[in-house]
């Protein structure tokens, strides 16, 4: 897979092969990983008390419904894109409009990985050192980054 | 001149301002935070950089203090953008 800039101040996706395929719904997947809650998580620093079991009635469903909405955005341009290509080599376009649901799609990929595998910055990992399904996640998690940093270098919208 | 003495009612003595914490996180990188910052709270680069850094290298910190309302609404906001957020009663 390739990353450029688009003409229209967007990012361009070369998907070249298959793996390319998977690797973009590997984002989804990883986002919606079992046992992952984003919206307790971000909220796990809210002190207990009556106002914080209002505020996961009320607020938190909120919460939820914004990150579908990333991964529903994200979802429908990737499936949308490969059934364009029979699963082959396309160009998947993000525009700036729609940068943001990629980002923040990304960035619940990387929380969630965070979460079971507690890599931190990634700094001190060393790949070789872990088994085989973590050194998979770790790359995910640094492919995501990557793609991220770009998005974010273009400009959230 | 006549000096007027005046006593907060109750509901302006318990009108205490209230926080909106940022917390670190390894995942959140430090551009998208003062990106957020700006976009949520108006803040200037200079401002959102300063308290992003502040986040990164303490741990935390207040991002702002008013009424609790509009400092619940800024929670809610900074979590939809996936912050570790919280709200605390100024000491």
């Amino acid at each position: 897979m390739k990353l450029a800039p688009s003409p229209t101040g967007g990012l361009r996706l070369e998907v070249e092969e298959a793996d390319d395929w998977s690797l973009l719904l590997g984002i989804l997947r990883d986002a919606e990983s079992p046992g992952f809650d984003l919206a307790s998580h971000v909220g796990s620093a809210m002190p207990p008390s009556a106002d914080w079991h209002d505020w996961q009635e009320y607020v938190m469903p909120d919460i939820r419904a914004g990150y579908q909405e990333h991964l529903k955005t994200v979802l429908t341009a990737i499936e949308s894109a490969k059934l364009d290509a029979a699963g082959g080599p396309a160009t998947l376009w993000i525009s700036r409009e729609d940068a943001f649901h990629w980002y923040a799609a990304l960035n619940q990929a990387r929380l969630a990985i965070e979460e079971l595998h507690h890599f931190g910055s990634g700094e001190n990992v060393n790949p070789l050192q872990l088994s085989a399904a973590r050194r998979a996640a770790f790359f995910r998690s640094q492919n995501y980054l990557t793609l991220q940093s770009f998005l974010l270098d273009m400009g959230l919208g | 001149m006549t000096e007027t003495l005046t006593r907060p009612s109750a509901a302006t003595a318990l009108d205490v301002p209230w926080n909106v914490v940022v917390h670190d996180d390894p995942v959140n990188l430090m551009g998208y935070v003062t990106w957020v910052l700006m976009k949520i709270f108006g803040y200037n680069e200079p401002k959102a950089a300063l308290l992003m850094m502040q986040v990164h290298q303490l741990g935390r910190s207040i991002v702002w203090s008013g009424q609790r309302e509009k400092a619940e609404f800024y929670v809610q906001q900074l979590q939809l953008h996936q912050l570790k957020t919280s709200l605390e009663k100024a000491a």
